[in-house]
């Protein structure tokens, strides 16, 4: 990438994207970092980022944590491309693999947050089209979910038990297997 | 996706919630759609879906079933083994028969984290399902059994008219309305019933769709009765075999074997051709078709033949001859209408366990009662004892010995969460008013 001409540099330059968080904060990305969400490269496609992107769902707090991901992930994305002639050499295999991890490592440590922000970032993973990170986000619910009862589950997420008593006796009824 | 920025709700709305308010309020229920389909197992499903009434209609609409049954393929628990649902006992000396339910072999290696599910498969009982004289096991697909009203699963002189659909693990039940039987010649037999699955098809209510497809047969060809649980039930007309203008007599007809969405019977065509084909029915289509058979396999093995049950794709037999147990694929690789191909043949005196094999035989031929997934059923005419072999290991395993009498399909039963099932009303029976005034 370093040895590109003076003329990509500023193709590179020119290609930032500001997004403005729905508490009104601006956050200037790269294109690439940008475009790994759907919804925002269809806005750029569409021509209509000029003057910023408005994102009136995510908050500042929220648009930060997404923009770190996408940064991190965009890297990642630029490496495999970057290198992709060079499959067959070992090194590259083994550097690939170190990279993969340290991904890995990223990606673990991101979801060290709290209930809220994990639904917020679902919530914006969502909205954003962001495939990567609603993955991400979605499989730690589900396994924070899968060894749980149904109570456990509640209040785990504060949800209000609106079963009627015939709903939960059928449901006990026919679900009975799935507690032994 | 385009275009989604003008339907946006105002910013208030990301607002952060208070402490203690449901954290999944915001979610939209495709987010949680798509949490729930990475949870493992059915279990873990099935107890998700008891959170709220939310989670519960997310987690039970048919469209999202089918891509749960899609990213977590059915786990096999084991097999339904009918002993043609009766057996005859000697009540102070009178013979009196007796329902029996079937009996559950539990798969090896047995499946984790569905112990529960497992032992209602065990349990399962002929008592749980609406009270007619008697039920015999018919098919089955992702989940869900398919019973007849026969008293033997291979009495094919009548036609069975009341049809059952159950799930074992849930213990849901629904009756079909009786089949309209006097609509097909009083001579017709009875070569089977077939389950299909047809929640793909449409809007169903958030309910289980399905068809019954029972197969009859006369002389001028086989002739459907088809139950859809969306529109009753439909006569069709005989069906063209290959162009055959008379079909062989019920004798030459073998057993029905289900497999990757079809229906097969082993024809031994005598009379006219001196040759055994398999005559196909396709569930989704109702089309009927033939697969030639080659002319050594009707002298190698008489009949003594198995089409595997399973969902894999592949159309394979296994054949008994003496005790060499051989294996064919009908490999289409080159041509639509396929060759047969051989694969090793297994002695079975090889396999562990052989020995109890043969001390029952007491001399009697050894025939294969069914075959699927990769596992085959022998049994001993004149003997009670059914030996279930597993054709990776070779190892011969008696099945738990539950009552005299075997004989009767082997359903490979794979665990699949179903959506609610739908209500039929008895009364809204396909009727023919000429009949009833006539």
């Amino acid at each position: 990438m370093a040895s590109a001409g003076s003329g990509d540099e500023k193709a590179a330059a020119a290609a930032m994207i500001t997004l403005i968080s729905s508490d009104n904060e601006k956050f200037e990305v790269t294109e690439a970092t940008a475009t790994l969400s759907q919804t925002i490269r269809h806005m750029i496609e569409d021509g209509c980022t000029d003057g910023g992107v408005p994102l009136p769902n995510v908050t500042s707090k929220i648009l930060a944590r997404v923009i770190e991901y996408c940064k991190k992930h965009a890297t990642a994305a630029a490496g495999e491309e970057g290198s992709s002639s060079s499959f067959s050499d070992a090194a590259f295999l083994e550097v690939d693999r170190a990279f993969l991890e340290e991904l890995e490592e990223f990606d673990d440590a991101f979801l060290e947050v709290d209930r809220a922000t994990l639904f917020d970032l679902i919530l914006a993973a969502n909205y954003l089209d962001i495939k990567g990170l609603l993955n991400l986000t979605c499989q730690k619910v589900a396994d924070s979910v899968k060894g749980k009862t149904p109570e456990q589950i509640r209040e785990m997420y504060n949800i209000v038990n609106d079963l009627t008593p015939e709903e939960e006796a059928e449901i006990r009824r026919e679900t009975q297997w799935a507690f032994e | 996706m385009r275009g989604k920025m003008t339907a946006l709700p105002p910013p208030a709305a990301a607002a952060a919630p208070a402490a203690g308010s449901d954290n999944t309020a915001g979610l939209s229920d495709r987010s949680l759609a798509a949490i729930l389909l990475r949870l493992p197992s059915p279990a873990t499903l099935a107890r998700a879906a008891a959170v709220s009434r939310r989670w519960r209609r997310v987690a039970s609409s048919p469209a999202f079933l089918r891509l749960f049954r899609r990213i977590h393929p059915p786990p096999l628990l084991g097999f339904f083994v009918c002993n043609d649902g009766f057996t005859v006992k000697r009540v102070n000396g009178v013979l009196v028969g007796e329902v029996l339910s079937p009996t559950f072999f539990i798969s090896s290696p047995a499946p984790r984290g569905l112990t529960g599910a497992v032992s209602r498969c065990v349990n399962f009982s002929l008592e749980s399902l609406p009270n007619i004289e008697h039920w015999a096991l018919a098919d089955t697909r992702d989940g869900i059994l398919l019973l007849c009203d026969s008293f033997s699963a291979h009495d094919r002189l009548r036609i069975p008219n009341r049809f059952v659909v159950c799930d074992p693990v849930t213990g849901r039940s629904v009756l079909v309305p009786d089949a309209p039987i006097y609509e097909v010649d009083e001579e017709s037999a009875y070569l089977g019933a077939a389950l299909l699955l047809t929640d793909g098809d449409g809007d169903s209510g958030g309910r289980l769709s399905f068809e019954v497809i029972v197969v009859t047969y006369f002389m001028w060809g086989p002739r459907l009765l088809v139950f859809s649980s969306r529109s009753g039930w439909t006569v069709h007309p005989y069906a063209d075999v290959g162009g055959r203008f008379v079909m062989p007599m019920l004798g030459s007809v073998g057993y029905d074997m289900h497999a990757n969405g079809c229906v097969y019977w082993v024809i031994d065509d005598e009379e006219h051709e001196a040759s055994e084909y398999l005559m196909v029915l396709d569930k989704r289509t109702k089309a009927f078709s033939t697969i030639k058979l080659l002319s050594g396999m009707r002298t190698r093995y008489q009949g003594n033949m198995r089409v595997m049950r399973t969902d894999s794709g592949e159309l394979r037999l296994v054949a008994l001859a003496g005790m060499v147990l051989d294996s064919w694929r009908l490999d289409r690789s080159r041509s639509s209408r396929g060759r047969w191909v051989r694969e090793v043949g297994r002695g079975l005196a090889c396999a562990d366990g052989a020995m109890a094999l043969f001390a029952e035989s007491d001399g009697c031929k050894t025939v294969i009662m069914d075959a699927g997934e990769g596992v085959v059923f022998f049994k001993h005419f004149g003997s009670a004892w059914v030996f279930v072999l597993d054709l990776d290991a070779m190892v011969l395993t008696p099945l738990r010995h539950r009552e005299k009498y075997y004989f009767g399909p082997a359903l490979p039963y794979r665990m699949a969460l179903q959506p609610p099932f739908p209500v039929l009303d008895s009364s809204s029976a396909n009727i023919n008013l000429d009949d009833e005034l006539g």
